[in-house]
């Protein structure tokens, strides 16, 4: 069976974790938003073009560069992981996939959701989705992560507890402190995400074998 | 078979909770309420205005063909200044929205109709300058009857003030509000709209078209009831259960179309728009043949079309949600389409320039003055400015330099720029 060589999934891996920092980045940062009206075509390079027509696409690619990394992650160490992990990584997989489709349904449904009926229901299913994917992301990446932290890799398990457990973090201080973080947006969630993902890239790209 | 029956029973439901949820929500994504960049409210006034604002707004819809478009017009936009307020005695009229009707001008002077009469005031500063009491006024009643009924203000036409009354039409000077001449052989249900020489009064099921001259009757026509007629091109149209088109001179019918009509009709460019309950529906002026139709789904009706040179602003009345106002590229040939939304909660675009459009917010929130009258940019649908007030307004006046409403228990306010 073909499989990819690692090295170039390591660096597409990497490029994903990027895109996930620039897919997050506020809207307003590209230029202003009109916040009184929806606007149905924007002009091209405006701010909101780039939010309804660049920022879909790159999420998508982020999404699907991490979920071949963690699938090249799994085949490239599966026979070293004892029976738990690979059952932890298994499940951190399924979820990653649930995830990746969660945000392609998000994205093909876009922000005018609300005015056709089938794509709100396509975003309510693609919110289903993604709560899903966070049910299983999240403990199968700690316990993924916990095996590399136990054995030789500390770096690689560290960046594999961290990515899920540093946003949920960042989450739950906003919630309680009350933090309005409107000026950065997402970006305090997306950036811990972002340096796993680069940390899992250049694991791949480092250690072929 | 029960499982096909039951499949039948589930797919028969699903379908009933998709028309019906289809039917009732907007097709604006446009979730939260427009937040103006500036507010102002009725607390500060001025004490007039320096410079006269120039221009006419002589219907209450600017034109004879309710267009609503006043173009060439530069209302203020960026930092607007309350110039004058003043009260009017409006005694509550039953079955009406406003005890006020929206304003129209003329010749630096601002008129109304209340339940006490036809008021002339100045532009500059809001003094009364006459007051015509011996009347009682109309209440047209919209085509959308849960919107109830507004006024009918005086219709203003070379230096005379036509007034719909219960018992005829008067048509006082509007120098010193004497009276010209009085029609008491038509009872007008709406307001009229004055063109060509004559003067069209909805008058139930029939249309009625008198002299500007001395109030002759010139013909009468019947009609399928209807508010305010739009006159454009030598053509009156009427929109009651159906839409009507009539030779102005005539009244001979030209046309009618079978269209269901829930807004008056709006014409520019010989086209007619209107309202209808599957959409905004465009027919042609000439024969009234459909030229297209915008149906963003069933069950939202579409009311107050106002029509500029590029837009054409209409209001989406879903069954159970908030109204959603819309403003939508007109092109040379075909349907227009949206260009912006906003959720507006029971509110329109009544007026408009080329660059911004006027809309009115009647909804009640937890602010005690939220903004009832907002200035949007006609491209993206910013709103730069909003008056806040207690109470709803009626749709304004608006000129060169200066915008004139009132509230709806008379509360008349004027409006400037830097």
């Amino acid at each position: 069976m073909w499989s990819p060589s690692r090295r170039p999934v390591g660096a597409l891996t990497a490029l994903g974790g990027a895109l996930v920092t620039i897919a997050s980045v506020p809207t307003r940062w590209f230029g202003p938003v009109p916040t009184d009206s929806y606007v149905f075509d924007p002009p091209r390079f405006s701010a909101l073009w780039v939010e309804r027509t660049v920022i879909p696409v790159v999420a998508v690619v982020a999404v699907l560069s991490i979920l071949l990394g963690l699938l090249s992650l799994f085949r490239r160490d599966r026979e070293q992981m004892v029976r738990w992990q690979r059952w932890t990584a298994a499940v951190a997989l399924v979820g990653a996939g649930v995830g990746t489709l969660a945000t392609v349904i998000l994205v093909t449904s876009g922000p005018g959701a609300t005015g056709d009926l089938s794509a709100a229901f396509n975003a309510l299913i693609g919110v289903a989705f993604g709560l899903l994917a966070l049910v299983l992301l999240f403990p199968g990446l700690v316990a993924w992560g916990g095996g590399y932290l136990r054995g030789d890799r500390p770096f690689l398990g560290a960046a594999l507890v961290c990515g899920p457990v540093l946003p949920a973090i960042v989450v739950a201080v906003r919630v309680a402190l009350d933090v309005d973080m409107g000026p950065v947006g997402s970006l305090p969630v997306a950036l811990p995400v972002t340096a796993a993902v680069v940390v899992l890239g250049r694991d791949l790209w480092t250690r072929v074998d | 078979m029960p499982s096909i029956e039951r499949r039948t029973f589930l797919g028969t439901l699903s379908a009933g909770v998709v028309a019906g949820f289809g039917g009732c929500s907007s097709s604006c994504p446009d979730n939260d309420r427009p937040e103006p960049t500036t507010t102002f409210g009725p607390g500060e006034a001025g004490r007039g205005f320096d410079s006269l604002p120039g221009g006419d707004w002589p219907t209450p819809r600017f034109d004879p063909a309710n267009t609503g478009f006043a173009p060439s017009r530069r209302p203020p936009t960026d930092a607007p200044t309350l110039r004058w307020r003043t009260t009017l005695p409006a005694p509550t009229v039953d079955g009406v929205t406003a005890d006020v009707s929206p304003p129209t001008v003329a010749d630096g002077r601002v008129f109304f109709t209340t339940g006490a009469g036809v008021f002339a005031l100045s532009l500059r500063d809001g003094s009364e300058l006459w007051q015509y009491g011996d009347l009682s006024p109309v209440t047209p009643t919209s085509r959308a009857p849960a919107y109830g009924a507004a006024l009918a203000p005086p219709v203003i036409h070379d230096d005379t003030a036509y007034v719909p009354t219960a018992d005829g039409v008067t048509a006082l000077r509007t120098d010193d509000g004497t009276e010209r001449w009085r029609a008491a052989g038509v009872a007008p249900a709406g307001t009229p709209a004055v063109a060509d020489g004559a003067v069209f009064v909805p008058a139930g099921d029939e249309l009625v078209a008198l002299d500007t001259a001395g109030g002759g009757r010139r013909w009468t026509t019947t009609t399928s009831g209807g508010s305010r007629p739009a006159v454009a091109d030598g053509a009156v149209v009427v929109a009651g259960q159906e839409l009507f088109g009539f030779d102005a001179a005539t009244g001979d019918r030209l046309w009618s179309a079978s269209v269901d009509p829930r807004s008056r009709p709006a014409v520019a460019d010989g086209t007619v728009y209107v309202g209808t309950r599957e959409g905004i529906r465009a027919v042609t002026l000439d024969d009234g043949t459909e030229r297209w139709l915008v149906d963003r789904g069933g069950g939202r009706a579409y009311s107050t079309p106002v029509v500029t040179a590029e837009t054409l602003y209409a209001l989406e009345r879903p069954g159970e949600a908030g109204d959603a106002t819309f403003a939508l590229d007109r092109t040379a040939n075909g349907a227009p389409d949206p260009r912006w939304c906003s959720y507006a909660g029971e509110g329109a675009v009544t007026a408009a320039t080329g660059d911004h459009a006027f809309a009115l917010q009647s909804y009640s929130d937890d602010r005690r003055s939220p903004p009832r009258l907002l200035a949007f940019t006609a491209r993206f649908g910013e709103a730069t400015w909003g008056y806040r007030s207690a109470e709803p307004v009626v749709p304004p006046a608006v000129l060169d330099g200066g915008l004139v409403t009132a509230t709806r228990h008379g509360t008349v306010v004027a409006v400037g720029g830097d």
